[in-house]
């Protein structure tokens, strides 16, 4: 071909490329960090805002006064924690250092982290340093980052936990559990077909290794339930009680492991045993709940509160959380008995939504029909009552947390 | 560097590093390469490229007869379809007043992203959209984001299966991200999921990450 022609056949390609070619609770207006309390709302226009305010016992608040949240959606990556808010940014994995000041939300510092693209779950080691782990851009290694937020500096490294196998291509790390020199890392595995869906494991698995070298000594397999935990930015899926026992929802429902035939059940990890309790299960899909259920939360003693969606009023995942269908149960850990809270139907799929200080809970709940409050829930008396009362065009509230 | 179809996909869509755009760029541009576009392979070689020709021609406005064509011009075709067959087609079908928008996605990695005047619209790999404003509906099979110029009425009908089951009116509010995607779960094997931007983080996690990584939200 002559150059001439060539030329005019590759301008014509390029061309045809781009041819496809009461009292009103006032936001906080500073770098508040003496404030008390976070509360991240999503309004109707779908805009988000943080506001940072003092009391949630009573009251009103427009949370279209607080700080206006910029890039978002942002509520299901942040951590919260002395006044500062943290995430991990997939786009380019940097760990980030937010604040409000001025009322603006302002990032203050970040640290770039070594391929770890993807924050699965966080656990603070000490008043300054936070355990990250996640994994690559592409969910098959497992990551952990170390970091001093203080000075912000990480140690940093992957976890020996094997990648995906066989017909998985896709993996989850659901909680992490630090006691002495073992870190247990519970875990789990998917099958996904390019936006069509994807299956989990019907295995719970838990790795056991030693801290801090992060060196395998052990790796256990439940089938009792599937998809340990969640991915904890979002909502809560563990705890640790008084007497150091831990805890955790296994969540194979449609929300978290669609691999619903399997029981949503609660798990215990005895203080000092690092393995998985196995004369411990609590089957909340066979409870009197008989639903499937995401988010928990410790209330002392020996109480917990479940979050259970309520089938037959949602169709699946396209209404799953804008149709108000979910409850809360207090759950007697030890009787495994369960008893539900008199609340409105709350919507949302996933929110930190529980606070629990000085023996009271506070329970923030979305209902379309009743409005949007924060409830407080007393558990020595069952009393439940009205707190603080959200105004304005507010379609939930998505975070509720202590400052400091 | 070789000139791939997945290549020339991304520097159509502005993604392309430095190196990678200069390199499509000297491709297109510079007469000393050797490198010859491949037709496919088997039958007569005339014959197909008259075929890929009608092909362009039914997709480009009319300029008259089909005459003769220079050889640059036959190469550009077999290239144009190259183009389109390795990365799908999108074209505007005047309908009266209204536009139909078709666009189909065969790349198995990236986007289409395409304007017109009453959307933006980003479809993913493996999907593809069929846009009708007169009748209001449209269909899709696979995930798509689209973003309308107006408020909007639209019915969204996932066509992979079954589509008068798996349909959704919604409206569609000026300058928002929709997304919508075809979804099953054991629960649904067959679901339509259409949402706006900010509710993507209330998926499952695997797939709200499949869609922040696919349409870098």
């Amino acid at each position: 071909m002559n150059p001439a022609k060539r030329g005019a056949s590759r301008l014509f390609i390029a061309i045809l490329i781009s041819f496809f070619g009461c009292n009103t609770e006032k936001p906080g207006k500073q770098g508040d960090t003496d404030k008390k309390y976070s509360i991240y709302a999503m309004m109707k226009d779908g805009k988000e805002y943080i506001s940072q305010v003092d009391s949630i016992a009573s009251g009103t608040l427009d949370p279209s006064e607080g700080a206006k949240v910029a890039p978002a959606p942002l509520y299901y990556d942040l951590i919260v924690r002395d006044g500062h808010y943290y995430r991990v940014d997939w786009k380019t994995g940097r760990f980030i250092k937010i604040a409000i000041i001025n009322n603006v939300f302002t990032e203050e510092a970040s640290l770039q982290l070594d391929g770890f693209k993807n924050l699965e779950n966080y656990n603070w080691i000490s008043a300054d340093t936070i355990l990250l782990i996640g994994c690559d851009a592409t969910m098959q290694k497992v990551r952990f980052a170390k970091v001093h937020v203080k000075e912000m500096q990480a140690v940093q490294g992957s976890v020996p936990i094997p990648s995906p196998f066989g017909t998985f291509n896709s993996m989850s790390v659901g909680f992490s559990k630090l006691e002495n020199d073992r870190l247990l890392i519970g875990y789990t595995y998917h099958t996904t077909h390019a936006l069509k869906g994807y299956t989990t494991s019907d295995t719970v698995y838990t790795e056991v290794l030693h801290y801090p070298d992060m060196r395998s000594v052990g790796r256990m397999k439940d089938i009792r339930s599937a998809y340990p935990g969640g991915i904890n930015t979002n909502q809560s899926h563990d705890f640790t009680d008084e007497k150091g026992d831990f805890y955790f929802i296994a969540c194979p429902g449609i929300a978290l492991g669609n691999n619903p035939d399997k029981p949503t059940a609660i798990f215990r990890i005895k203080k000092g045993q690092g393995q998985i309790d196995p004369e411990y299960f609590f089957n909340i899909s066979a409870s009197p709940i008989r639903n499937h259920g995401y988010g928990l939360w410790y209330i002392g003693n020996g109480k917990a509160i479940v979050r259970t969606e309520r089938k037959g009023l949602f169709t699946g995942m396209k209404d799953h959380y804008r149709v108000p269908h979910m409850d809360f149960f207090v759950l007697d850990l030890a009787s495994k008995s369960t008893t539900r809270l008199n609340l409105p139907l709350d919507k949302g799929t996933a929110r930190q939504c529980v606070l629990v200080e000085n023996g009271l809970v506070y329970i923030t709940v979305n209902s379309d029909a009743e409005g949007s409050y924060v409830w407080i829930y007393n558990p020595k008396s069952n009393e439940l009552r009205k707190g603080l009362k959200f105004e304005g065009d507010v379609d939930y509230i998505l975070r509720l947390e202590r400052l400091n | 560097m070789q000139i791939s179809k997945e290549l020339l996909e991304k520097y159509h869509d502005g993604m392309c590093s430095a190196e990678e755009k200069k390199a499509v760029e000297d491709w297109l541009f510079s007469d000393e390469s050797t490198d010859e576009l491949a037709l496919p392979a088997g039958g007569d070689k005339l014959a197909i490229q008259h075929e890929m020709w009608a092909e362009i021609a039914s997709v480009l406005p009319q300029k008259g007869q089909n005459k003769i064509r220079p050889l640059w011009r036959q190469v550009a075709a077999s290239a144009a379809v190259f183009v389109m067959v390795g990365s799908g087609w999108y074209f505007l079908q005047k309908s009266g007043s209204q536009d139909i928008i078709k666009l189909n996605n065969t790349s198995e990695t990236v986007n289409k992203n395409v304007q017109s005047n009453d959307f933006t619209i980003s479809v993913g790999p493996k999907s593809n959209v069929e846009i009708n404003s007169e009748t209001g509906v449209i269909d899709f099979c696979g995930a798509m984001m689209i973003n309308p110029k107006e408020d909007i009425e639209f019915t969204i009908q996932g066509t992979c299966e079954n589509p008068t089951d798996n349909k959704e009116k919604v409206i569609l509010k000026k300058g928002l991200n929709y997304y919508a995607l075809n979804y099953s779960s054991n629960a649904n094997s067959n679901e339509v999921i259409v949402l706006e931007e900010g509710a993507v983080m209330s998926l499952p996690p695997l797939v709200m990450k499949q869609l922040l990584h696919q349409f870098d939200i």
